[in-house]
């Protein structure tokens, strides 16, 4: 029989705790270097000898008194939920800081594993770590791990079993003898109400509420113990701060914690500290005080070249394959529906979207290397003081950027946000960050439109712009919506740390992936519905007609002609030209025919569908040039203008039911969840229509 | 004098930091609190926000309007992490069998 044992992963971020449980198991938690990585938690089972092991990957958090949302996530779980083992990750290389924490943890008295991982960068700098005296010391296992390099990271798994096995040895770290005092005085008050019996619980809550944790301080709130455990407390702040000489008894508890680290630092720790880091040399560089901006930007407009460069050598081969197999597919198959759906409606639907995998790739790979090298704090650092004249602040960077990915995790990340103002206005902005799924209507659009200058600079300009708007409308939120500042600006900026390929590689298949799946799946059905709904209901006598007239015809252009003329029609007359024809008048005034207007109502479902439904539509109804890629087809027929306000109407409207369902989920409050909903389009559509209105007057 | 002043490269003990709470335990959690020992690496153009290394910590991106609530006083050479406790280890550990907290003296 096997037994399950449940673990809570938990330490300061950024010290490697999904990297951790990456190398012990086949999962693949995003891992990244800086701080909020990990914003939600997740479970990982493993399977060891008898054992079912249930692990709990948590997010970052500095210290009990939980700072920002997704620190809170890690604080509930740590109180309230039940678990076997608690596993204490830090990093080596901040090693007395983050024994502060660990003091924190050791508080709860658990049974508890520290492991400190990292070793790898503290071998590098020739120092040394004698974890048998933190072991001794601490009273708990101590284990020394490279998660980087898969050192030590199975001797966890031995720890935890043989602490499941065992009983909870005794706790043998102690504060100051007048603190301790107090803590013993609180947790007999706290004993007598039925919740806290134990003596661990009790002493912990004690710790906590001597501490001024607030969420501890609720807790107790609305028990009958409350007014005695209150002015028994407020007895113990004053008396504790006059003894003790400070401030607050935050501070006095601070103090102890943080002179118990120091000194097991010094005991067991040998290290020299470097002059210059090569850290800091990079720095010198990458984030100079004035060519530090300048920089950044060069690094973003060289990720568009690239994106668009690489990205367009393998884009006509995978295109001239789809569209080889699809003719060849309609000439093999024996006519009828099948044929017809396949080759008309899902084949050149996939392949429109498919041909830009590449580009995708590239943008991923630029993002990517952002949060694995450590320059996305020192982009956020770099943008501070320029996000501030917008009423955001640096830390602000990290979920905006990531939007240019997806907007999914973006709005995840920014959980990270403390004030949910900031909170609320970078979220509602976050949609002017072009995702990556939008990056293909924008190559189709530029090599279409602007082929003969630079499609890079293009893109460059698309994306900057976006979130330049997205700037303004967060200065004018701010203003009129969300007065006050911003909550203050304070990060950690990690050592440069050297991506590994292998990490990068199998993020960017996983990302492949996932889309060749979207692509297989959603897209496909997606493309099946365009069919049917543009392919039915079937004039019959308008084709009697038409092929009555073909067949009297004698040249063959014109036969040609009469066809594409029968084709063009019959979708005018299908399901989706009626209601294409019912949301025109909407579009009408941005210059956009049915086709652009049904992909672009279809494109909330998901942005790759815009794309898709081009596809289906432009090869429906010039059925006999299937040869002609989609980019020729858009310069036929859309014309300038119109294409400048479909990228226009694409960086700002609504973005795909994904993104705004995690919206839903992130935001509570109904008012923001309307306006959300309403307010891009409106902005979009306006934008659009000036522009193209400046543009008709401009003589395009 | 303030954080916000204190000359580049120049090292620094931080006296007291003058914030609001919640702030300031976020502070000292990053390993930013009194006794520190720190440097300011360097800042961005226009001094909005600065890059601090804490001595034998990590190194801290704050901005400009907190730097000024924090007190430093610069200092020549010193050692790593200033050693800021006043009570002694053997305080804190037990290794006794049935331990005892032991008596201040
Ligand atoms: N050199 C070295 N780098 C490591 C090691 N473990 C993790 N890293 C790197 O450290 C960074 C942080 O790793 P994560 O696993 O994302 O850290 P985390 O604790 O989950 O971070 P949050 O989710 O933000 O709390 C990544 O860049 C990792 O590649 C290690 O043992 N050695
Ligand atoms: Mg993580």
């Amino acid at each position: 029989m096997s037994s399950e044992i449940k673990v809570a992963i938990v330490g300061q971020p950024n010290v490697g705790k999904s990297s951790i449980i990456n190398a012990l198991s086949n999962a693949k938690l995003h891992v990244g270097n800086f701080s909020g990585v990990t914003v939600e938690k997740k479970e990982i089972y493993l399977k060891r000898d008898d054992y079912d092991i249930r692990m709990t990957d948590l997010p970052g958090i500095y210290a009990l008194n939980a700072y920002t949302p997704e620190e809170q996530v890690a604080k509930d779980f740590l109180v309230d939920e039940d678990y076997d083992v608690m596993v204490n990750v830090v990093d080596a290389n901040t090693l007395s800081r983050n024994l502060i924490f660990t003091m924190q943890l050791l508080d709860m008295h658990r049974k508890t594993v520290l492991v400190i991982n990292m070793v790898d960068e503290i071998e590098k700098k020739g120092g040394t770590l004698d974890e048998k005296s933190i072991e001794k010391l601490l009273g708990i296992p101590v284990v020394l791990t490279s998660a980087k390099e898969n050192r030590g990271v199975e001797e966890i798994i031995t720890q935890i079993i043989k602490l499941h096995n065992s009983v909870l040895s005794k706790n043998k770290i102690y504060y100051n003898e007048k603190v301790e005092q107090r803590i013993e005085e609180l947790a007999k008050i706290l004993r007598k109400s039925p919740h806290f019996k134990s003596e661990d619980y009790s002493r912990f809550l004690a710790i906590r509420l001597i501490d001024r944790d607030e969420n501890i301080y609720k807790m107790i709130h609305d028990l009958p113990i409350f007014i005695e455990a209150h002015n028994a407390l407020e007895k113990m702040y004053k008396d504790l701060e006059s003894e003790f000489d400070e401030e607050s008894t935050t501070d006095i508890l601070a103090n102890e914690r943080a002179a118990i680290s120091y000194n097991l630092q010094m005991e067991t720790l040998d290290i020299k500290e470097e002059n210059e880091s090569l850290s800091e040399k990079i720095d010198n560089f990458l984030i100079h005080p004035i060519f530090g901006l300048p920089i950044f930007l060069f690094f973003m407009w060289a990720l568009f070249q690239l994106t668009f460069v690489l990205g367009n050598y393998p884009m006509n081969l995978i295109d001239s394959i789809f569209i080889e197999t699809s003719s060849f597919l309609a000439d093999f198959l024996p006519k009828g529906i099948f044929n017809s759906v396949l080759t008309e409606g899902v084949l050149p639907a996939v392949g429109a979207i498919v041909m830009f995998l590449p580009n995708i790739l590239v943008l991923f790979l630029g993002l990517n290397l952002l949060e694995q090298t450590g320059y996305m704090s020192r982009a956020a650092y770099l943008m501070d003081g320029f996000l501030k004249k917008f009423g955001l602040q640096g830390k602000a960077f990290v979920p905006l950027v990531s939007g240019f990915g997806c907007t999914v995790p973006a709005y995840m990340a920014a959980r990270t946000l403390k004030n949910p103002k900031d909170r609320i206005i970078t979220m509602l902005v976050l949609g002017f960050m072009s995702c990556g799924a939008r990056l293909p209507i924008y190559v189709l659009l530029v090599s279409a439109f602007f082929a003969n200058q630079n499609p890079g600079n293009m893109l460059f300009y698309i994306y900057i712009g976006g979130a330049f708007l997205g700037l303004i409308v967060a200065k004018i939120l701010r203003t009129v919506l969300f007065k006050g500042e911003p909550e203050p600006f304070v990060m950690e900026m990690p050592p440069y740390r050297f991506p590994s390929f292998k990490a990068l590689g199998m993020d960017l298949w996983i990302k492949t992936r996932m889309f060749l799946k979207k692509a297989g799946t959603f897209i496909a059905i997606a493309a099946m519905v365009i069919w049917f709904l543009s392919s039915y209901p079937v004039n019959n006598t308008l084709v009697q007609n038409y092929n009555a007239k073909i067949e009297q015809t004698v040249d063959i252009n014109k036969k040609m002609n009469l066809k594409n003329e029968l084709n063009a029609k019959l979708l005018e007359n299908s399901y989706l030209g009626d209601f294409g024809k019912f949301i025109q008048p909407v579009f009408a005034p941005l210059g956009f025919d049915w086709r652009l207007s049904v992909a672009v109502v279809a494109g909330l479902s998901a942005k790759e569908v815009v794309v898709s439904t081009l596809g289906t539509l432009y090869a429906m109804s010039g059925a006999t040039e299937t040869s002609k890629g989609l980019v020729a087809k858009m310069r036929q027929n859309v014309d300038f203008k119109a294409a400048i306000a479909l990228i226009i109407i694409i960086m700002i409207y609504s973005p795909c039911l994904a993104a705004m369902g995690t919206f839903y989920t992130e935001v509570p409050q109904w008012a923001w969840r309307i306006f959300y909903t309403i307010y891009p389009n409106v902005v979009a559509w306006l934008l659009a229509y000036g522009v193209y209105k400046t543009l008709a007057l401009m003589g395009y | 004098m303030k954080l916000s002043e204190l000359k580049k490269g120049t090292r620094a003990i931080v006296e007291s930091v003058n914030l609001e709470d919640d702030l300031k335990k976020r502070f000292s959690a990053m390993g930013l609190s009194p006794g520190i020992i720190l440097r300011v690496c360097r800042r961005t153009f226009g001094s909005d926000s600065l890059h601090v290394k804490v001595e034998c910590s990590s190194c801290l991106a704050l901005s400009k309007t907190e730097a000024s609530q924090i007190k430093v006083t610069p200092i020549g050479k010193g050692m790593c992490l200033g050693n800021r406790g006043k009570s002694e280890q053997s305080e804190h550990f037990c290794d006794s069998e049935d331990c005892q907290m032991k008596a201040d003296d």
